[in-house]
């Protein structure tokens, strides 16, 4: 996978403090991570099907990002830092408007 | 001709048999301490096992450090160490196989960064100082893909 590379402006960063919208989980490439690997982490931890694993594994892989979950701040920061926790690069960002 | 068998094979269900030779054991129990030392002494090249959740919100990212960094931390430590210790274990099921892959991935995590990888990279000359750390950073992309080969298999729709 790619070398990671978060740039502001590809995140919303302008209502970081609303507590009740939508938020996503953003997981990013990196050159460690095999792609075996973040497809049996997003099965683990999601239980998705090992279809719509590798999809998302390949959006990361060939376009640096994919949103991998959603829900309210609560779940998603319970989501990234599940993938946190395998070792993945996981980031938070509000669902836009 | 002698097939070379792979690190681990199937020999049940939800059981196998942990093929490693004696001196990769060897080799890969000494790896998790290093780990857990850089850890410990809060090194830049565990930050890839740390990585900020709101990278550009300071106060955001102070708050959900406060609440989840503890557990970040035993998380990987218990990981390791279960690693270590199930290592001379002759047989193993699925829990310990996923142990191995996060353990065997945070290790990976630390040589890769402290080896500055890249996509596409070539291994160094075997006169570079670097080489035998590349060379340890291979072997476990290739244990790790071998352990995945058979975890991918207690999932429903494989």
């Amino acid at each position: 996978m790619a070398t990671l590379t978060i740039t502001e402006e590809k995140i919303d960063t302008s209502s970081l403090n609303a507590l009740d919208s939508s938020w996503r989980v953003v997981l990013w490439n990196d050159p460690i991570n095999l792609i075996s690997y973040v497809i049996f982490v997003l099965r683990s931890t999601f239980g998705y099907s090992l279809e719509k694993a590798t999809e998302l594994t390949m959006e990361v892989h060939n376009h640096g990002r994919s949103i991998v979950s959603s829900g309210k701040r609560e779940k998603a920061e319970a989501d990234a830092h599940s993938l946190h926790q395998f070792g993945l690069w996981a980031t938070l960002e509000r669902e836009p408007a | 001709m002698t097939i070379p068998s792979g690190p681990i094979r199937r020999i049940g269900p939800e059981l196998f048999e942990n093929q490693l030779r004696e001196e990769e054991i060897e080799l890969l129990s000494l790896l998790p301490s290093l780990v857990e030392e850089a850890i410990e002494m809060n090194s830049p090249y565990v930050a890839r096992m740390f990585p900020p959740t709101y990278p550009f919100d300071a106060v955001a990212q102070s708050k959900f450090e406060k609440t989840t960094g503890d557990s970040l931390v035993e998380k990987h430590k218990v990981m390791l160490e279960g690693f270590t210790s199930s290592l001379h274990n002759k047989q193993l099921n699925f829990a310990d196989l996923a142990i191995w892959v996060g353990a065997i991935n945070d290790i990976r995590l630390l040589l890769g960064t402290t080896l500055d990888v890249y996509e596409g990279m070539e291994p160094p000359d075997p006169s570079d100082p670097t080489y035998h750390n590349f060379v340890i950073y291979d072997y476990l992309a290739w244990l790790q893909g071998s352990i995945l080969d058979f975890l991918g298999s207690q999932f429903s729709d494989d």
